[in-house]
């Protein structure tokens, strides 16, 4: 088991109350796996990927274990932190706007390189070279990010990521706003890395399909529903699961009724009582995650199965 | 309906206009009454150029559009007034479509009052309250500022003020590109029931393929300024329902 979570809490101190992003999460990624969380947006996913590296604003709290290689991360100090983030553990972020416009790509691609394994110039600009190579980024690296087109500026923050060959990457919604042939292309590039160990953040259920060998269901703060990408996609079982698919254009467009609750006050019980179908008297309590077949469901809808 | 003829657009940039982009390359189209006509293809092909020309957003440099007859090119900018008024666009950036310090019941109200159609404030709150009731909006929501409220109630604010001036003709330019799938559904629900109410011609622009196939009756594809291939939706599902998570489970 390379990454444990374990009743993970991060709550934001906002005027409005405590935002309560991440309520009480509990995962496991081994090696080898591509975990992949998916939900709606604010449903607390980007903020489990950020907790893990410990990079939450100043007005967050948060509690819980993260247990990563054998080492709880809440409790290193930043200087032992900065040692993991980059190395052990890369960030893939959103593209676009994340790179340093007055640096050479290949000069930032070096940085971690340098730092985290403290090669010389020479031979970090070498590595720097064969990654781009790998990646099909091109003879570009005297370039600046402004000649980059998005695409190819998602290629760099991906050679970075993988430059110091971490043991996790953690990549947040890698195609966002995406039209469809390059959304594609950024399948075909997560697949090039696909022996690395991964945690994928996204929305994207094309995107998901694609790529995950595990999927998480996060709603409102807490995960509905872990299991393999295949039988999720063949038979989601959390009502919310459900509604998401059947919200895709040719599996129905039906959309799930009503809003996504407010995190500062979540319903009692079962937070998707208010917009589900199979609600009873029973979700006013909080249901526990089913194990069914190896699969886990937070649904009272298979109390009996399990 | 509406129909677009031979247009051409050129956009220079550069001190001289040394640089040129060729975003429409001789484009016609025609769209029939009641009718939706979903334009797909990849950013920058020119879908959305193509959108804001049909609404006389921007001058076409060549070719002409022609609605209900009127060949709008020809027209004066207050003789084209009358037009605009059964024309109307929903953005992509719901965001950024509405002004960020006026509440949501001010930017609904706008074009009520710049095409003088309402005599009193109690007119125009009866008809803002009217148009936000047939988009899903309630009153607490009208009182708010943009900021205030979700994506796909942004949304539904903007389609609301695109109504107010009952259009015939809507461009829709990735109305739910920016949102979740569930989202997205309860949206295009929205826009299919609206149009089937008030009889609306829409030119749907996405890039979504999937979403073209299961709302449009006939499809246009757009590639580097043209039209490349038009086809119906029927051909364009059954080409989709081979990657397996389009298809249900039952």
């Amino acid at each position: 088991m390379l990454l444990r979570v374990e009743n993970l809490k991060v709550h934001f101190r906002t005027d409005m109350g405590i935002v309560k992003a991440v309520d009480g999460v509990d995962l496991s990624v081994d090696t080898g796996e591509r975990f992949t969380l998916i939900g709606e947006s604010g449903s607390g996913k980007s903020v489990l990927g950020l907790s893990i590296l410990r990079l939450l604003p100043k007005n967050a709290t948060i509690s819980g274990r993260i247990v990563f290689d054998g080492k709880d991360l809440l409790k290193l100090d930043e200087r032992e932190m900065q040692r993991i983030r980059g190395r052990k553990i890369a960030w893939i972020p959103q593209s676009q706007s994340s790179l340093n416009p007055v640096l050479t790509v290949s000069f930032q691609c070096a940085e971690p390189i340098i730092q985290h394994l403290n090669y010389d110039k020479r031979s970090a600009w070498r590595k720097v070279l064969e990654i781009f190579e790998f990646l099909k980024i091109g003879n570009r690296a005297r370039e600046y990010p402004h000649q980059f087109s998005g695409g190819m500026r998602q290629r760099v923050l991906v050679a970075m990521g993988i430059s110091t060959d971490p043991k996790l990457i953690i990549a947040d919604e890698p195609t966002k706003g995406l039209d469809a042939s390059k959304r594609e292309q950024v399948v075909e590039l997560f697949r090039r890395i696909k022996d690395k160990t991964m945690l994928l953040v996204t929305h994207d259920l094309y995107f998901a399909n694609e790529l995950a060998t595990k999927i998480a269901v996060m709603y409102c703060g807490k995960i509905v529903e872990v299991c393999n990408a295949k039988d999720f996609f063949k038979e989601p079982l959390h009502p919310y699961s459900r509604g998401l698919l059947d919200s895709l254009p040719l599996r129905g467009l039906k959309p799930i009724k009503g809003f996504q609750p407010s995190m500062i006050n979540p319903p009692k019980g079962c937070r998707f009582r208010e917009r589900c179908e199979f609600a009873s008297s029973k979700c006013k309590e909080e249901p526990p995650l089913f194990n069914l077949n190896g699969r886990a469901v937070r649904c009272w809808l298979y109390e009996v199965k399990s | 309906m509406i129909k677009g003829v031979n247009l051409w657009k050129v956009f220079k940039s550069g001190i001289i206009g040394k640089k040129r982009i060729y975003a429409l390359k001789g484009v016609s189209l025609e769209i029939k009454d009641g009718e939706t006509l979903a334009l797909v293809g990849e950013s920058g092909s020119g879908k959305s150029t193509l959108g804001r020309i049909l609404l006389m957003l921007i001058k076409p440099d060549r070719g002409k559009v022609v609605f209900d007859g009127v060949d709008l090119t020809s027209l004066g900018n207050k003789e084209l007034r009358k037009y605009r008024l059964k024309m109307q666009l929903i953005p992509q950036h719901p965001d950024e479509a509405l002004d960020p310090r006026w509440r949501i019941y001010d930017s609904i109200a706008e074009p009520l009052r710049i095409h003088k159609l309402v005599e009193s404030k109690e007119e125009e709150q009866n008809k803002v309250f009217e148009l936000a009731e047939l988009v899903g909006l309630k009153e607490e929501h009208l009182s708010r500022y943009p900021h205030e409220i979700s994506g796909g109630e942004l949304q539904r604010a903007v389609i609301a003020r695109a109504l107010a001036l009952n259009p015939k003709f809507i461009v829709c330019d990735e109305p739910t590109s920016m949102l979740d799938v569930s989202t997205q559904a309860s949206i295009i629900r929205l826009l299919l029931d609206l149009q089937r109410r008030f009889k609306m011609t829409y030119l749907f622009i996405t890039h979504n393929l999937e979403l073209a196939s299961v709302i449009a009756d006939r499809i246009a594809i757009m590639n580097g300024g043209r039209i490349v291939k038009k086809l119906k939706p029927e051909e364009l599902q059954s080409q989709l329902m081979k990657v397996a998570i389009f298809r249900s489970s039952d």
